[in-house]
């Protein structure tokens, strides 16, 4: 994955309002852009809250920090650090720089926090696809796989790497978290240089750290995030905007660039245990606490299935991301929409924060030959049409095809549903699901009238569908129907919110 | 010849890995076989059919010649006419050594997909080159005029040919009023001389790696509908049939010349070879890691080789019909 050419541009203002009681509190307080081109083969921009003087200081020390960090860590310079070492494969006389073996550290902490799209072990791998992209060869399945398992089952360590061990496993390639790290160092040189700042933004082709001095007491930044393959800027604002203190945002996985071999593409994201491109890689969207993890996560993410990265990342609320697949369906984590700017002026239309529990029982049959049963539960518009898809259990197309309503109005044109969204069967019980009132695309939902579905079907058993019509609006509602074979019972709760005044 | 012989062993054992009661399974399958002999006067066809079947719904497929050899071909230690389970189990032993990568002395479900991983992959690589070659010869024999190039004129005149092949009470739609075809075979006079050598064709199509990836064929009902019956109602008809060949031709054509190079014509069905790869292959290590799990008895993640060896006893027991502990000339034909 390179280091550069990413379309999305997240477009980044100061608060407004906080602006002008900033700069009331503080005379010196204005705020500097600088906007280059060609940093990191891509664009920079680096907004300062400070006086002028400190601000030009800043960006300048900045750029130095940049340049300094790519000769260490680009793949794409022939003489930095990583690609010496690359070609030698062992780390020379005064051993790996700090910056290095620092960013080696972050590299094994998230390999094993997801080992199955995570590693910057790679580079070999991304060599030998560079080789066939260039003679236009079809890539050998198994030599490529043959070397990423070796990488990944080395036990070369970053104590190995500071003791100047020779590797012969694997080359090493940062593209997927280098950026980030770069990131955080320039931000730490920034704020060292422009002492008196009162918020400081990076961005580097479309990626971000955003930070506001302790005294702030509101959110500094607002980010417009944009669309993955939006046309031009006026579409930037389509995914809603971001507030922002301190944190960073990364993307990745956008299918702006893939290797085109023959007649095939392949994407550039490639899954860590056979080096091959990942089969539907969705777009992620981070924002995590520093740019290195940001940076990092959006790369496993963008080459996990949907349904274990909402998975993990439900148990990890320091992170927040938002998935997109090739058919636009988004997927946002629990936490995701708590940074959005609410609407100025309120809305009857929209209920913001909206929540309702829907839960679903499977119940326990004894039957002989049981198997697990396959499952969809989903809310469709009063003339029928799916809006939302809450939950797909099971992943074979061969037995979801039993629940017939749903495949026919959904499965059977969306592969990426079974391919991604859908998890594995479930044991009989009571599953909850909590629902945004927002549909597949992300969008919200206006008030109104909707129905809620569960379909349950099983091998050598029954199919059975329930309904339950509900109003989606600011109100306590609490339904519920009873399944008869299949499906115990389907609920839906809602609670009415105390307006804000 | 050993690689091939490999690939059918998975696939032996994806056919066989979720039940762990073989040994009552067979001996219920024996006896349902028995009462089906003595009652299948009372019994319909279907129903007979559905008996043959065991607990798990699969056929029960019976030893043959060819299956015999080439099981001997595989394990046969001593090159004596039987098999016995010590031969068996060595050769399974061997197996599960080289699998292990680490010599742990277990497998964890890297290792065991990663072996079959390598076995699949030689297995789709072999199928695409023979269906290469398959389509570079029905290239040929669609090139009537031999000009290299396949014009409209001709590819219709194929079109009608499958066409009419299926549509056989010729009302313009391929649907369930059709009259069964009389297969190649019936209609021709040849036929009673050929009968001889059916043997020969069964093998050729068996060992064929065209086998490995099966795409869909004007060849039979279920392909022709999977291709053509665009809205999906369960027939063909002429309108669907023509504009879906008309749509084929007009993308394969890419220089837009209005004919079809033997480069246009190959690449066109490549592209649909690999997507069927692509799918088949993301199901196969989906079920690989499911049949992990399925082994890995006590689910500590390491499969020992005793775990391994419950599918090994599973296709062993398959194979030895008559219960003798050796898979011998005895089991043929049961």
């Amino acid at each position: 994955m390179p280091l550069f050419s990413l379309n999305l541009r997240p477009v980044a203002t100061l608060s407004l309002g906080l602006l002008f009681s900033v700069s009331l509190q503080a005379k010196a307080a204005e705020s500097y852009q600088f906007v280059r081109s060609n940093v990191l083969g891509t664009s920079f921009e680096m907004t300062v809250q400070a006086p002028a003087e400190q601000a030009k200081l800043a960006e300048h020390k900045v750029l130095a920090e940049i340049e300094r960090l790519a000769l260490i860590f680009s793949t794409y310079d022939k003489t930095s650090e990583v690609s010496l070492l690359n070609q030698t494969g062992h780390p020379n006389q005064t051993g790996a720089s700090q910056d290095f073996l620092t960013l080696v550290k972050h590299c094994e902490t998230w390999q094993k926090t997801l080992p199955k799209s995570f590693s910057c072990r790679l580079g070999n791998v991304i060599e030998m696809w560079q080789g066939y992209e260039q003679q236009q060869l079809r890539p050998e399945r198994i030599k490529i796989r043959e070397q990423a398992r070796k990488a990944q089952q080395s036990t070369y360590s970053v104590q190995d790497l500071s003791n100047a061990t020779a590797n012969s496993d694997f080359t090493w390639n940062f593209g997927g978290i280098a950026k980030g790290y770069i990131l955080d160092q320039a931000m730490k040189v920034a704020k060292a240089s422009a002492t008196q700042a009162q918020a400081i933004k990076l961005d580097i082709g479309g990626d971000g750290v955003y930070w506001q001095s302790p005294q702030a007491s509101k959110p500094s930044w607002r980010v417009g995030l944009a669309l993955p393959k939006a046309i031009d800027d006026s579409q930037a604002a389509l995914l809603g905007t971001l507030e922002l203190s301190n944190g960073a945002l990364a993307y990745s996985g956008h299918n702006s660039r893939a290797r085109q071999i023959g007649r095939r593409s392949y994407s550039h994201i490639l899954a860590p245990r056979d080096g091959w491109p990942t089969h539907n890689p969705v777009t992620a969207i981070v924002k995590a606490p520093d740019a290195t993890s940001a940076d990092a996560l959006a790369t496993a993410l963008a080459a996990s299935e949907i349904s274990v990265a909402l998975d993990w990342l439900a148990k990890h609320p320091e992170y927040a991301a938002l998935l997109i697949d090739n058919e636009g369906r988004q997927y946002a984590s629990n936490n995701w929409y708590q940074g959005y700017v609410k609407a100025d002026t309120p809305n009857d239309d929209f209920v913001e924060d909206y929540q309702a529990r829907i839960s679903f029982s499977l119940p326990k049959l004894s039957v002989a030959k049981y198997r697990r049963p396959y499952a969809a539960l989903w809310v469709a518009d009063q003339k029928g049409k799916v809006v939302r898809n809450l939950l797909v259990l099971g992943q074979s197309e061969r037995w979801m095809q039993k629940n017939r309503s749903w495949w026919r109005l959904q499965g059977r044109t969306s592969s990426q549903l079974l391919d991604g969204f859908a998890r594995p069967t479930r044991r009989p019980g009571k599953y909850d699901v909590i629902w945004n009132g927002r549909d597949d695309f992300g969008q919200q939902l206006p008030v109104g009238e909707y129905r809620l579905f569960a379909e349950v079907a099983r091998e050598h058993g029954k199919r059975e569908k329930l309904s339950l019509p509900f109003k989606l609006g600011n109100q306590t509602q609490s339904l519920r129907t009873n399944g008869k074979e299949e499906i115990g019972v389907l609920a839906f709760k809602s609670a009415a919110k105390k307006k804000a005044s | 010849m050993k690689k091939t012989a490999l690939t059918s062993i998975a696939l032996a054992l994806l056919s066989g890995c979720m039940s762990t009661h073989e040994q009552n399974s067979t001996e219920q399958l024996v006896t349902t076989q028995q009462t089906v002999t003595q009652g299948s006067q009372a019994l319909s066809a279907v129903e007979r059919k559905k008996a043959e079947k065991d607990d798990r719904g699969h056929r029960a497929r019976p030893m043959t010649e060819e299956r015999f050899t080439w099981l001997l071909s595989q394990y046969n230690a001593d090159n004596d006419k039987q098999l016995t389970w010590a031969e068996y189990n060595d050769w399974r032993q061997a197996r599960f050594n080289q699998t292990d990568a680490n010599h742990n002395g277990t497998i964890d479900a890297e290792e065991y997909v990663y072996e079959f991983e390598n076995r699949l992959d030689e297995r789709y690589k072999k199928g695409r080159q023979a269906h290469v070659k398959q389509t570079n010869r029905r290239f040929e024999s669609l090139d009537k005029n031999d000009d290299n190039v396949i014009e409209w004129s001709e590819y219709e005149a194929s079109g009608n040919r499958i066409f009419s092949r299926w549509d056989t009470n010729e009302d313009g739609m391929i649907n369930a009023d059709d009259p069964k075809r009389k297969s190649a075979k019936q209609k021709s006079k040849y036929a009673k001389q050929k009968k001889g050598k059916k043997k020969t064709s069964s093998s050729w199509s068996s060992n064929n790696p065209i086998r490995y990836i099966k795409m869909p064929t004007t060849h039979n009902m279920k392909g022709l509908q999977s291709i053509y019956d665009a809205n999906e109602d369960g027939a063909v008809s002429r309108d669907e049939f023509v504009n879906e060949r008309r749509s084929t031709f007009y993308l394969a054509d890419v220089n837009k010349d209005g004919k079809l190079s033997n480069a246009e014509y190959l690449a066109e069905f490549e592209d649909r070879v690999d997507q069927v790869v692509d799918k088949n292959r993301r199901a196969e290590i989906k079920q690989t890691y499911v049949r992990f799990n399925v082994l890995d008895d006590n689910k500590d993640l390491k499969m020992t080789f005793d775990e391994f060896q419950t599918s090994g006893k599973r296709i062993f027991t398959r194979w030895d019909k008559n219960k003798d502990g050796l898979i011998s000339t005895d089991d043929i034909g049961k």
